[in-house]
């Protein structure tokens, strides 16, 4: 039986059409090696992998209960009641400012992990500027302005196989990476990005991603560059363009700014275009504002006609928040532009005003209401 | 490392697939929890490959909760989900030249010609192999597991794994909840006495 053969075979078992004798075969066959292959898997690469393989699925945890903690928390607030109660028997005229006291949560930050060839994890957030490690041939820089850049330090002698790096933002993070080609990659919160430490004895420049991110490829004609995520593959020669695959976001959106790309070897977008994949189902393709798509770059949050759960998403991943609703979500949607380096507390202000929509802040927790 | 909350942790793989179809986030999370280290080995092993492993894991729990409304399961969870995977890989098999790596093996097999022909031994080889892969799990890992999952099986599913009919299993239940009842039922003498 050869390749084709096989193919078929399987093709048959997918579709129901296999016959009985036939598919004997096939799940004999997956059982032996199911029960005979070895397995060399570590715990540490097994760890590693089940935490990529979490941050891509719509995970939902309550709230940690440690043991400590609350009898302590309980103790310092009796003792802060007894403190306060004393405070404003002295000090009547104080009691009215305590009321405006709020809970906020401060912005996210240039947070990153960047797993090596060798599989060494390093803390972007936590390292020094400057040279943090080195690959064969490669030199790679943290700069002041959290941004890692790949350089080449020396022609490397023969074709070395290129090992593969890892950079992954955490909830909360960003970062932005400049690969050896000279193209410059700005990741969103809970995003990461699969590449090879060095291009030049490769035909095609082939990276993986999740998450969201904005790419400004650099011109090399003969050396296609393709990011390959979750059930799409985009190809193009040199461009600007954002994708967002979330894995708890309905589609998968990629947005043209310049150039030209083309999606899973068919759909060629034009600048200001917006390709929509769902997870089951054909792309489609509209014309959007294209500041709005890549807003986060550029330090902002712009919400058009928005509904709320949507733009919840978005600040549980940039605040490090979790959000649950009490009752049903408002259907209203909303508009709003505002900077991502401000407290929370200031865009969900500004999302109240409009009184379709109140928030409570306890802790890490927001919970929306209408 | 996240702490689950209790309750989850302690419903059955049943109860869970209820709550996942009515669209219970912590139940669907409490099911990868529990079965990500186990799904992941079984792909991992037949795979070799820790990229190809990550994504036909993640695929099938993302499917897991987009046809969470339409779930309906007629085998155990366990079954439901080593039967994905199995679908996976031979669906990755046929992608991306990744067949050439299993092309050998598979020749191989079908020249010795032992293939097990009966339907319902080979859902028993793959139900064994998933026993086997649990019994392998560290001890705390696996206790939880299998006191988790206890009212999974259904009687038939349960003579079908020990070879006995299903009037069998309900027999013998029905003998050990007898037993069961005697020996409370003394203690509870015993108890009224003192």
């Amino acid at each position: 039986m050869d390749e084709k053969e096989v193919n078929t075979l399987i093709e048959k078992y997918q579709n129901g059409t296999i016959s009985a004798g036939e598919k004997a075969i096939l799940e004999s066959w997956y059982n032996q090696q199911a029960a005979a292959r070895p397995l060399n898997l570590s715990d540490e690469t097994l760890e590693r992998n089940l935490e990529k393989v979490s941050s891509r699925l719509p995970l939902k945890y309550p709230a940690q209960h440690k043991r400590l903690w609350p009898r302590v928390a309980v103790a310092a607030s009796i003792v802060m009641l007894m403190g306060a109660g004393l405070f404003y028997y002295r000090y009547p005229q104080f009691s009215q400012q305590v009321n405006v006291v709020q809970q906020d949560i401060g912005p996210g930050g240039n947070k990153a992990y960047l797993t090596l060839a060798d599989g060494k994890k390093i803390s972007l957030t936590d390292a020094a500027n400057g040279a943090i490690a080195t690959q064969p041939g490669m030199s790679i820089t943290k700069t002041a302005d959290g941004q890692l850049i790949y350089s080449i330090v020396q022609e490397h002698d023969g074709r070395a196989k290129a090992g593969y790096n890892t950079i992954e933002t955490p909830k909360g993070g960003q970062f932005r990476v400049r690969l050896p080609d000279g193209t410059e990659v700005w990741l969103n919160s809970q995003s990461s990005l699969r590449y090879p430490t060095s291009f030049e004895s490769l035909d095609e420049r082939r990276v993986e991603f999740a998450g969201e991110g904005y790419f400004e490829v650099a011109k090399d004609q003969a050396h296609p560059f393709i990011v390959k995520s979750n059930g799409q593959t985009v190809k193009v020669l040199g461009t600007h363009f954002n994708i967002n695959n979330y894995a708890d976001e309905q589609a998968t959106k990629t947005t043209l700014l310049e150039g030209s790309v083309q999606l899973n070897g068919q759909t060629i977008l034009k600048p200001g275009e917006q390709a929509t994949l769902p997870a089951s189902g054909k792309i489609s393709i509209s014309q959007i504002d294209v500041d709005e798509a890549v807003a986060w770059k550029n330090g902002r949050f712009n919400f058009a006609d928005e509904n709320i759960e949507s733009i919840m998403r978005k600040l549980e991943r940039w605040y490090n928040v979790e959000v649950s609703y009490e009752g049903t979500p408002p259907t209203e949607t909303f508009t709003a532009s505002i900077g991502r380096f401000d407290n929370i507390s200031k865009i969900l202000n500004k999302l109240s005003y409009t009184n379709h929509v109140h928030f409570k802040i306890k802790g890490r927790r927001i919970t929306v209401m209408r | 490392m996240i702490r689950r909350p209790s309750t989850y942790a302690k419903h059955t793989d049943q109860k869970l697939a209820a709550l996942l179809q009515q669209g219970d986030e912590y139940a669907y999370t409490e099911i990868f929890e529990r079965y990500k280290v186990l799904l992941y080995k079984h792909a991992y092993r037949l795979l070799g490959d820790e990229d190809e492993a990550n994504d036909i894991i993640s695929d099938l729990f993302l499917a897991l909760w987009q046809k969470r409304e339409s779930l309906n399961l007629q085998v155990s969870l366990s079954s439901y989900l080593y039967g994905s995977i199995r679908n996976r890989v031979f669906d990755l098999m046929t992608h991306q030249k990744v067949i050439v790596r299993y092309l050998d093996s598979i020749q191989e097999f079908i020249a010795q010609g032992h293939y097990e022909t009966d339907e319902r031994i080979r859902a028993k080889e793959l139900a064994a192999i998933i026993e086997r892969e649990i019994a392998a799990l560290p001890p705390k890992m696996r206790q939880v597991f299998e006191f988790s999952r206890m009212g999974d099986l259904s009687y038939k599913e349960i003579g079908e794994m020990l070879d006995i009919t299903e009037g069998t299993v309900k027999q013998q239940v029905h003998n050990a909840v007898k037993t069961l009842r005697l020996k409370i039922h003394s203690f509870m003498v015993l108890f009224s006495l003192l």
